[in-house]
Parts: C-alpha cells; sequence; structure tokens
C-alpha cells in the first residue's frame, strides 16, 4: 500500500513561515509512523527532522502530533492511522516552541521537572545503611526493610514511576494551554511519585506546600487529556487529585483550590447538592465574590443568579451519614 | 572554549552514577550527550541487575558465575570488585531513591537469571534500567548538575599522553565547541547498529570507541558481540532474560522445549550465548517458523505476566501485534551487547592519563567473552561509582593539560567538506548494506570466509563513503549530518570487529568460529587489543588475562 | 416510550435551569420518560475525590443504587456528572473490596448496589437509543444553512477508559446528531478542548482564556452558534464569554447552546421555551435565522 505522509516543516534559518511537504511513502507489515519518517529520510528528504532513539517506546525521543495528537511515532502503526485518517499528518509537540520542523525546545519541560525537587528529601533509614560497605570473604550484606505496601503506589504498571518524560501529557494538557507557567501533569506525577516514597523525610511537608503554589497542584483542570493520551498507561491527573487529597487531609489548605473543594464538600454535606454562590464565596473569598459581581450582576439582570438558599435533596440523613462514616464531619 | 575540571560524555547509568559521586563532592564535572539524559539506551534495559543479597546466596558464587559466564576470559581482579561491591551498590542504589520491587520478608526480590546458580536479579517489573535511568538523572538534578545536552563528541584531545578535553559538535546550534577539561569520561554505550536485528537505540553507533581508538587509546575484545536469544522477530526489540527467569519456554515448530539438547541442566536459564545459538541451530535446520523461534509464558498464568513482565506484554501487542498471555511471541537472537572496549583499568583508567571510560563501552574487562544478563547494569553502577570516585582524586593534583585547538577547526572542515560534497551516496543507504552485512557474515556462527567477504563489503562502503552528499545543509539541528557521522563511526567499529573475529582461531563465549570450534586455552587465553597506526589502518596487539581463582575449565551447562 | 431516571445535576438545577427544561421539553417530545430523583445527590463537581476519594465512592454509589432499584438506566445532561458516575460505577463493578465496602454503608441507608445501571448521556443516548431516524421525523424547524459548532468538552470522551461513547481521537457523535437536524456542523480544531470551568473560581483569566480561544476559533470560522452536551462548560463558555474576551483581548460574541436547547428548537421549542432570556449572549441573531429557514 501507498500512502501520504504530509509534514509539519519550518526551519527558520531558511524558511519564513511553516508549511506543509508531503511524500508518498510504501508500506510494509508492522511498519510504525516512526519507520515511515524514518524511511523518507534516508530515501527521500534528508533535511526532515525528528529526534528519534530507542525505537520502542521507552525513551520518550520521539513524541509528536500525530493526525492531532501527541503520541510516540515509534509505535504508532501506520495502519490504524490510515484507516482512521487516511494520512499520516505529523506536527511538533504543542505547548513547546518549535526549533525545527518536528523538533521542540524541552528546557520549559525539563525545568519544571527540576523545580519539583524530584529526589528523596533526607532519609527515614537506619544509619547503618548509609556508608558503603564492600563485603569481605564470606560476608553478608544487611539491608533495610521495606514492605511490600510501602511501595504499592510505586510499583504498579500504570504507577508515576513509570513515566518516560515523553511529553505527550504537557503537550496535550489544558492546564499549560491556559498557563504556560503551570507545572503541567509530567512533573506533578513526579512530584506524586516522591511524595508517595516510603523512604522521603520530608518532615515538614514541603512538597505539598510547595506543591500548593499558584501553577501547582490546584491549577489542573481536570480534563483528562494527561490520561487519556499517556503512551505508557499512567494517569498524571489521578497522581494530581491524590495529592489533593493528601495536601487537604495534611490541613495544606491555603490554597484557593483547597478552599474550592472544602467549600464543595461542605455543601454536599449540608444540603446534598453544589451551592454555586457559596462556593465560589469561599473559594475567593470576599474580593473574589467582588471580582465576580459584574459578571453575577449580568447573569442576574437575565435571571440567572442561582437562588440564595438552596432546598435540601430528599433523604439527606443519607449523605450525611457518609460524612459520618467516613470520619468527615469535622473537616 | 568550556573549561570543567570534568567532563563525562554519555548520560546513561554510568556517565549519571560517576556524575553523582563527583557532584556529591562538589565537582566541576558537567554532562555531555548527544541526546537529553533521560532518552540514554539503560532505559531500555529490562529484566534486572545482579547482586548476591539473599543470605543463602553469596557474591563469591556470583563471582564464579560471572567468570565461567565469561568463558574464562574475564578478568578475575575485577570481576571480584565487580560482585563484592554489587550489595553494597544496590543498597546505595536503594538510599538514592531507585524502587525494586520486594519480597515477602521486606527485603529486594530477586529472580533467577541465565548462567547464575542462585536468584539474584534485583527487578522493578521489567523496566529495571528505566527505573535506575531516571532515578539517577533526578540526583544528577539534585546536585544541580550542568547538562550540555544535544552535543555530539566529534574529537578527544589528547597532549603528550594527557587528555585536555573534547571536541563537541551543537547539534542544535551546528556549531563547534572546544571543551578543556582535566578529566574526560566516556560512558557512550555500544555500537548495537553495526547490526541489522538488534535491539539497541538509533543512537547506539559506537560513537564514544570509534573516536578513542582514532585518538589513539586501545579498543580491547572487540569481536566478542552478544546475542541475545529473544528479540521480537519483526522488530529486534528486546525481550527480557527475566521472561525465561520467571519460567518461560523456547520452543520449535515441533512444540519441543529444544533447550533440553543444548543445555540439559539450566535449559532455557543457560547463558545467552549458549542460549542464541541454539536457537540459531534450530531455526537453520529448519525447526523455525519463518525465520524465528517461540517464546511462550503462557503457562505462567495472567496475573503473572501483567505484574512482572508488563512492558513485554505491551510491546509484544504493539510491535508484534502478539498477546503473550494467550500466544507464544515468535523470536529470535538479536545484536544486543558488546562485551568489548575500550580498555580500561579497575577504576576506569585507560592509557592515556586523565581518560577514563565505564559502562558499555569500556572494557573492564569483567564480562569477556560473554556477559551474563543482569551484570550490564551491575557493571554500570559499580565501574561508574569507581570512575568517579578516582576521577575525584586525580583531578586534585592535575593540571588543564594543552588543548590543541585546531582539532577544532580540523572536525570544523570535516563537516564543511561533508556539507559542500555532491556525492550521490546516501549515508542511510549505505548503513543499511553494512548492518545486513554483519549481520549475515559476522554473527552468531561466523567462519573465515564469510566473514572475509564482509570485510570486502566494508572495503567498499569505506570507499563508497567518501561520496556521501548530504541533504541538508542547514545549522540547526541538522540530523542528517549528525547521521552520517555515526555512519562513520559504525563502519569504523564494524572493521575492527570483522577483522578481530578473523583473527581469532578458537570458539570462546559469543564468538563461535565453524572452522574452530574448540576454546583454545593455550593460544587464545587472552585479550585482544585494536588501535590504528598512523594510515588509519588496524593493528592488533594481545594482553594477558588475569586469573587470580579459577583456572579455566570445559564450561557445560 | 423509552424510561431512564433522570439526573439533571446540580447546575442544571441552579443557575442553569433552562437546560433542565430543555431536557424535560425534549424528552416529552421523543416520547422518553423522565423518571425524578429526588434523592439523588450532588456527584462531587468531578473534584470531590479531591476530598475524600471513599466520599465520591459512597455518595455517587448511593446514586447509582437508587437508580438501580427503578430498574432503569441513568440519562444525564452534564458532562462532569456523566464522567464522575461512571468513574465510580467501573470502580464498583471492577473492585469487589470497593464494592463491599460502599454496599456496607448503603446497607445502613437501606440500599444496595449489584453494578447493573448504565449511565448514558443525552446525546449518546438519542443516537443509541432514539435513533437518528425517528429524531428526523419529529423535526419542526429546520436548522439548513446554521453553521453550528459542537463543543464536545472533556468528560464526555475522556479517559475513553471509562466514558465508551465515541472515538476518543475523532469523535463524530456530535456532528451526526447536528446533521440528523438538519445543521451544518463547523469542523474546528478545540471542538474537544477543555473549557477550563474546573479552575474558573480558583484562576480566572487562565481558566477563561480557554473557552475564550474555542469560541474565538469557532466565531473566525463563521459560527452561527455553539452547543455543548455540558452546562459547566455552558457556564464557562457563555455566562463567562464576557470576562474570557477579556482574557484573550479579543471581541467574543458567539451564542452558546444547551444541545438540549438545539435539539428543542429543532423539534419546534420557541425562544421562551428554551429559556433563552437566561443566557448571556443573545440567542436572537440564531434564531432569526433558523425562522427564516422554517419550512
Amino acid at each position: 500500500m501507498e500512502f501520504k505522509v504530509r509534514s509539519y516543516r519550518f526551519n527558520p534559518e531558511i524558511d519564513d513561515k511553516p508549511y506543509y511537504k508531503e511524500y508518498i511513502v510504501q508500506d510494509f507489515p508492522g511498519m510504525t509512523v516512526l519507520n515511515a519518517l524514518m524511511k523518507i529520510k534516508a530515501e527521500t528528504d534528508g533535511t526532515l527532522s525528528f529526534r528519534r532513539s530507542c525505537r520502542s517506546a521507552i525513551c520518550g525521543s520521539c513524541a509528536m502530533k500525530i493526525n492531532g495528537i501527541s503520541k510516540l511515532a515509534c509505535k504508532t502503526q501506520v495502519s490504524s492511522e490510515i484507516e482512521k485518517f487516511g494520512m499520516i499528518k505529523s506536527n511538533p509537540l504543542f505547548n513547546m516552541p518549535v526549533v525545527r520542523d518536528l523538533i521542540v525546545d524541552q528546557e520549559i519541560f525539563f525545568d519544571k521537572i527540576k523545580k519539583i525537587k524530584p529526589y528523596l528529601l533526607g532519609q527515614r533509614d537506619n544509619e547503618e545503611y548509609h556508608r558503603f560497605h564492600v563485603l569481605r570473604e564470606g560476608e553478608k550484606i544487611a539491608q533495610p526493610v521495606y514492605h511490600k505496601s510501602e511501595f504499592q503506589n510505586l510499583t504498579g504498571n500504570d504507577d508515576a514511576p513509570n513515566c518516560i518524560l515523553c511529553e505527550c501529557c504537557y503537550s496535550e494538557c489544558g492546564g499549560v494551554v491556559g498557563n504556560k507557567n503551570y507545572l503541567g501533569p509530567a512533573a506533578l506525577a513526579k512530584l506524586y511519585r516522591y511524595s508517595e516514597d516510603p523512604r522521603d523525610n520530608d518532615k515538614n511537608g514541603s512538597r505539598l506546600v510547595n506543591g500548593s503554589q499558584p501553577e501547582g497542584i490546584w491549577d489542573c483542570i481536570h480534563c483528562q487529556a494527561c490520561e487519556e493520551f499517556c503512551p505508557k498507561g499512567i494517569s498524571p491527573v489521578k497522581a494530581i487529585t491524590k495529592l489533593h487529597e493528601k495536601a487537604i487531609k495534611n490541613s495544606i489548605t491555603f490554597s484557593k483550590g483547597a478552599k474550592h473543594i472544602i467549600s464543595i464538600a461542605k455543601s454536599i454535606g449540608e444540603t446534598g447538592r453544589l451551592d454555586e454562590v457559596k462556593v465560589a464565596a469561599d473559594t475567593g473569598g470576599i474580593a473574589g465574590l467582588i471580582n465576580d459581581l459584574p459578571m453575577a450582576f449580568g447573569a442576574g439582570l437575565k435571571g440567572k443568579i442561582p437562588p440564595i438558599r438552596l432546598k435540601l435533596i430528599k433523604d439527606m440523613d443519607d449523605i450525611r451519614l457518609a460524612y459520618k462514616e467516613l470520619d468527615l464531619e469535622e473537616k | 572554549m568550556l573549561k570543567h575540571d570534568v567532563v563525562i560524555v554519555g548520560a546513561g547509568l554510568a556517565g549519571l552514577r560517576a556524575c553523582v559521586e563527583l557532584r556529591k563532592k562538589g565537582v566541576d564535572a558537567v554532562i555531555l550527550s548527544k541526546v537529553y539524559p533521560t532518552r540514554s539506551h539503560s532505559g531500555a534495559a529490562q529484566g534486572g541487575v545482579n547482586a548476591a543479597l539473599d543470605e543463602n546466596d553469596s557474591w563469591e558464587s556470583h563471582f564464579f558465575d560471572t567468570v565461567k559466564g565469561s568463558d574464562y576470559l574475564g578478568d578475575q581482579d575485577a570481576i571480584e570488585i565487580l560482585t563484592s561491591e554489587a550489595p553494597a551498590n544496590i543498597i546505595e542504589l536503594q538510599r538514592m531513591g531507585i524502587v525494586f520491587n520486594r519480597n515477602d520478608l521486606g527485603g529486594i526480590a530477586q529472580r533467577p537469571f541465565g548462567g547464575q546458580s542462585y536468584p539474584r536479579s534485583c527487578y522493578y517489573a521489567d523496566a529495571v534500567g528505566h527505573m535506575m535511568l531516571h532515578g539517577l538523572f533526578d540526583n544528577v538534578l539534585k546536585y544541580k548538575t550542568k547538562i550540555l545536552y544535544e552535543y555530539f563528541v566529534t574529537s578527544l584531545a589528547v597532549d603528550n599522553g594527557k587528555v585536555s578535553g573534547v571536541v563537541a559538535y551543537d547539534i542544535k546550534n551546528g556549531r563547534f565547541e572546544g571543551i578543556a577539561a582535566k578529566a574526560v569520561l566516556f560512558a557512550t554505550g555500544g555500537y548495537g547498529q553495526v547490526y541489522s536485528s538488534n535491539t539497541n537505540a538509533l543512537i547506539n553507533t559506537g560513537d564514544g570507541m570509534a573516536t578513542s581508538v582514532k585518538a589513539g587509546v586501545p579498543l580491547m575484545d572487540m569481536e566478542f558481540v552478544q546475542f541475545h536469544p529473544t528479540t521480537l522477530k519483526s522488530t529486534g526489540i528486546l525481550v527480557t532474560e527475566g521472561a525465561r527467569g520467571e519460567g518461560a519456554y523456547l520452543l520449535n515448530s515441533l512444540g519441543i522445549r529444544f533447550m533440553s539438547k543444548y543445555a540439559p541442566k539450566t535449559m532455557e536459564l543457560a547463558p545467552r550465548d549458549v542460549v542464541a545459538r541454539a536457537e540459531q541451530t534450530e531455526i537453520n535446520e529448519g525447526r523455525g517458523i519463518d525465520g524465528a523461534i517461540l517464546l511462550d509464558v503462557r503457562h505462567l498464568g495472567k496475573e503473572k505476566i501483567m505484574e512482572r513482565l508488563p512492558q513485554i506484554m505491551q510491546l509484544s501487542i504493539d510491535f508484534e501485534g502478539v498477546n503473550p498471555i494467550y500466544e507464544p511471541i515468535p523470536i529470535r537472537p538479536g545484536a544486543h551487547y558488546s562485551m568489548g572496549g575500550i580498555k580500561t583499568d579497575n577504576n576506569g583508567r585507560t592509557a592515556t592519563a586523565g581518560y577514563y571510560s565505564a559502562g558499555e563501552s569500556a572494557c573492564v574487562s569483567v564480562h569477556g567473552a560473554n556477559r551474563l544478563g543482569g551484570n550490564s547494569l551491575l557493571d554500570t553502577i559499580v565501574f561508574g561509582r569507581r570512575a568517579g570516585i578516582d576521577i575525584a582524586e586525580y583531578i586534585k593534583d592535575a593540571a588543564f593539560a594543552k588543548f590543541d585547538e585546531s582539532l577544532i577547526r580540523r572536525d570544523e572542515d570535516i563537516l564543511d567538506k561533508l556539507k559542500k560534497s555532491s556525492g550521490k551516496e546516501k549515508h542511510g543507504l549505505l548503513k543499511a548494506e553494512l548492518q545486513e552485512e554483519m549481520r549475515a557474515n559476522v554473527g552468531v556462527f561466523r567462519e573465515e570466509k564469510a566473514m572475509e567477504k564482509a570485510v570486502k563489503k566494508i572495503e567498499e562502503l569505506k570507499e563508497r563513503a567518501k561520496n556521501i552528499g548530504v541533504d541538508d545543509k542547514s545549522k540547526l539541528f541538522n540530523t542528517d549530518i549528525v547521521e552520517a557521522l555515526e555512519f562513520n563511526n559504525i563502519l569504523l567499529i564494524a572493521e575492527i570487529i570483522a577483522k578481530g573475529a578473523i583473527l581469532r582461531k578458537e570458539s570462546r563465549g559469543a564468538h563461535y568460529r565453524n572452522d574452530y570450534p574448540e576454546r583454545d586455552d593455550e593460544n587464545w587465553l587472552k585479550h585482544t587489543l585494536a588501535t590504528l597506526d598512523d594510515n588509519g589502518n588496524i593493528k592488533f596487539d594481545f594482553s594477558k588475562v588475569s586469573i587470580t581463582k579459577f583456572r579455566p575449565q570445559p564450561r557445560t551447562y | 416510550m423509552i424510561s431512564y431516571v433522570y439526573y439533571p445535576g446540580c447546575v442544571a438545577q441552579e443557575s442553569g435551569k433552562e437546560l433542565d427544561n430543555a431536557t424535560k421539553f425534549v424528552a416529552k417530545k421523543l416520547d422518553i420518560n423522565l423518571i425524578p430523583m429526588p434523592e439523588a445527590s450532588c456527584c462531587g463537581g468531578g473534584v470531590i475525590d479531591g476530598f475524600d476519594e471513599n466520599l465520591k465512592l459512597f455518595i455517587n454509589g448511593r446514586t447509582l443504587a437508587l437508580a438501580e432499584k427503578t430498574g432503569f438506566d441513568i440519562l444525564t445532561v452534564c458532562n462532569t456528572c456523566t464522567l464522575t458516575l461512571s468513574e465510580v460505577n467501573e470502580e464498583l463493578i471492577n473492585n469487589k473490596g470497593l464494592l463491599d465496602k460502599t454496599n456496607e454503608y448503603l446497607a445502613k441507608i437501606g440500599l444496595r448496589y449489584e453494578g447493573r445501571v448504565k449511565i448514558k448521556h443525552i446525546l449518546y443516548a438519542i443516537r443509541d437509543d432514539i435513533g437518528f431516524d425517528n429524531l428526523k421525523k419529529k423535526i419542526a424547524n429546520s436548522l439548513r444553512g446554521v453553521s453550528i459548532a459542537p463543543f464536545y468538552g472533556c468528560h464526555i470522551l475522556r479517559p475513553s477508559s471509562v466514558v465508551k461513547f465515541d472515538d476518543v481521537e475523532n469523535p463524530q457523535g456530535f456532528e451526526e446528531l447536528i446533521g440528523a437536524l438538519g445543521g451544518e456542523p463547523l469542523s474546528y480544531v478545540r471542538r474537544t478542548k477543555c473549557c477550563g470551568f474546573q479552575t474558573i473560581l480558583i484562576n480566572e483569566t487562565t481558566s477563561t482564556s480557554l473557552a475564550g480561544n474555542a469560541i474565538l476559533e469557532a466565531q473566525e470560522k463563521k459560527a452561527d452558534v455553539m452547543v455543548t452536551p455540558c452546562p459547566l462548560c455552558h457556564l464557562s463558555l457563555d455566562t463567562y464569554q464576557t470576562v474570557a474576551a477579556k482574557s484573550i483581548n479579543k471581541k467574543l460574541s458567539l451564542p452558546i447552546m444547551h444541545l438540549p436547547q438545539l435539539i428543542g428548537v429543532a423539534l419546534g421549542g420557541s425562544y421562551a421555551e428554551m429559556g433563552f432570556s437566561r443566557h448571556n449572549i443573545s440567542l436572537r441573531p440564531v434564531m432569526a435565522k433558523i425562522k427564516q429557514n422554517r419550512f
């Protein structure tokens, strides 16, 4: 089968503006998009530029937009793309500046990884394990004990340590589209990974405190794109949600985001419903409410302002019991 | 010109491990890599890293297994270091944040691996290389290390037997940079791309080895190329030995576990050279299926496959269209690992003062004629760490040697000429021809005539390589140029492998000669050393093998 | 007649009352019986697991159990309710431990969940249960010549492991529905992107810029109206449109309909019946265009 590859091309050194170039490629069984691009590069056009390395979905080099979606070219079959889209359209990843053709500048992405302090803070182990000990003849090593359960959130197939930093999630993240400074899914998944590490010794909860700053865990817009498009099956958005839960359980609630969720939980606990007015007031404080007044007023004129006191749902006691069972009444 | 006390070239496990050691001590060390560190091929290692941790195991047993696995070509003083320091290195990695699966007692879980007499491979499902690479990289970030990524080293600068730095091509900006250093560590990995069917990343083009030998540093035992027994039929992508460690069977077209014929005691868990030859024999004698044999994990059950082998399950589905829970995986041997490399001592030092190597690019030698599965990751961390420590000591008294800046201009000229060439040869196509030739004639089974044919082909390709023209004349992120430079490196490495293999008239470990099927300790219990003369011709010399504890015995499994 | 347990969600009962009215209008026209569930609680707005994971399970497990008692599937009109109920449903069906834990709580309030309920958003309920052919038979107002921008939003598509209505990479259900109604679906990139609603109270500028850019794209492609299956998207797109315009520093004026309103209009609903006076951006221009095209 012959098929068409339509690739984004831009070399700022010689091109005034980006354009698309089309190539006709002959396929072979099991051909991947990376195979197709490499074939073009080796045989037809050596100037087509992209990154690649392992070709087995573990190094994360060849992430690019394929027919509009961020994917690893090496694990994307040509046949399934052709079936769905009729051709291969390749573009550079989004949310990062283009260097050339399908190559983006990743500096900003990795800077955010560095920001979350991706390493153990201090050590919980016993001192005896801290020195490097070369064994003499007949000697055995002593090792610290950590039970399986302590690592249970770090050893599953879909757990955060399996992240390959390919940037697919970052490219698809709506939060980053809205705010270039938002840390984004990969960095926050890594934050979660270290916050779950039983060896970590973050005594004052600095990870959660730093993570709760603006542009951190509370700026996730829950668009689910990171989970959907992760080529390794990881869900950064679930990791971020876990960080929310951890922050609130540890009373790190200074952020607007934490106040927002607490207010929603409170509202449901009191009425069974989400009280739009109260949640707005609780989240933004008085300033927030004033800020939103013109909007609320405009909506109000059209009769859209929600009722001030909500009717309780039927059998509200059921919900109260749920809170009681889970020991959430105080919060 | 940049100037740093230490330049580490390559950011896989060995480079990163050395870097942590140096940065921890506050040494001015920079990392230079042709890809971003996390793209390094160490991340593709799947199955395990060996260390005798269990109280019923012993490092001495690991020591012997490794010597025997090496077919007695490994240096025993080095192997003693490798195995006795292994447990401490694993515990240290764990302290640095690397996660290993746990056993029921709360220790590190371990699985059996080929040629090991005890289950001693520590793992993180089937992605332990990934876990270690990212864990070490996180530590490199912790110590705020300067990383020059997407820099391609073109020359090693040496002055009067002392290293003085490197010349590197800044891929992003298309300009050359000289980086002066008191010490240089090459942790540049292997050369899997010399072969057409290989498990390696496209970046594994033997750059460090080629650059070294061109700078006068000898390469050792280059004829020993490991063929991994289980690589996916269509793509050569690795399927971990851990699969067999967990109990997988190898079946021929008759559905028979053929290893009973070749290694009746250890069966599928014989060392890689033995299993790869067994498979190739089955295929050659007509008991293969479409050029492959089958790896069967079905009897392990869905739960165990998903828990222990999730990555290979996904790779089989994505790249071979086979779900191993329900069907056996078609596999064949593929080029995997270089036992040989830049000759170093037990601290990573080479013959050139201040110049070090560690990891797959180096040859200490701990793997001899055949590496055991799970020993390569161990090699990277043990000798990466030792090199880091030794470099920190070395630079205390060392001065910057004279950096000959004409080297930079020389490399610039080579590149300019390449850009201006109107040659019609395409490096991508020449590479494919070379790879196929090497697979066919310097592969699992070797013999004089075929290898001579390969050498001829290499000569031809060297001529044609003079007429390589590149399409891309741009300065900005020119991958066409980089691939052309890489091709020249694999071409040189291929020649050294082929000529070394012709020279070694015996069969030992991974080097099997149909025309010399026996091991010959009397004449060949020695290392091969390759250097280049002034005309670029390969010269061979030999050096002694260190034998401290174990006299060579017949090697059966 | 087909019956569903109707789960309007909070917004459709509060600031987005017009959505509830339009849904009931459409149900009546299409012979859909909506069984009310006054005991049902808020699903938690897609964020309650960030407060407590079990709370999300309990309150939604309760809703699912209430629905199961009636013997009918749940009909939703909100993306986020759809996802949240579907997520809990999947978790309870696939994880016996969680199901047992939830049932322990439910037993105390006289309920039990077996995992038999399906959650259907009205968009896909019409496609799968009513059928476009039946829908076409009841069209009273033609949408011919009206350029309609479908705004899917997130939670009706993603994660596709949980909400399995459409092809997440290239969904077509919305376009097909618009086509069945006689309208012209507009093709634009941001149809499957996020409206930003979840952080609208946390970071208004960045949040509304997402809605703003989606509106801008559709507006530049000459959409007459944008339609959304989610009242939270509607808040971002319509109620906050003036704010969004400021965030991206562009002039925006694109009317936004709830999906049931669009269907309602095609089935003969009037301006008043659809509650269009409650919208921020006027629906008059697009309604005028629809009138002109009347049979």
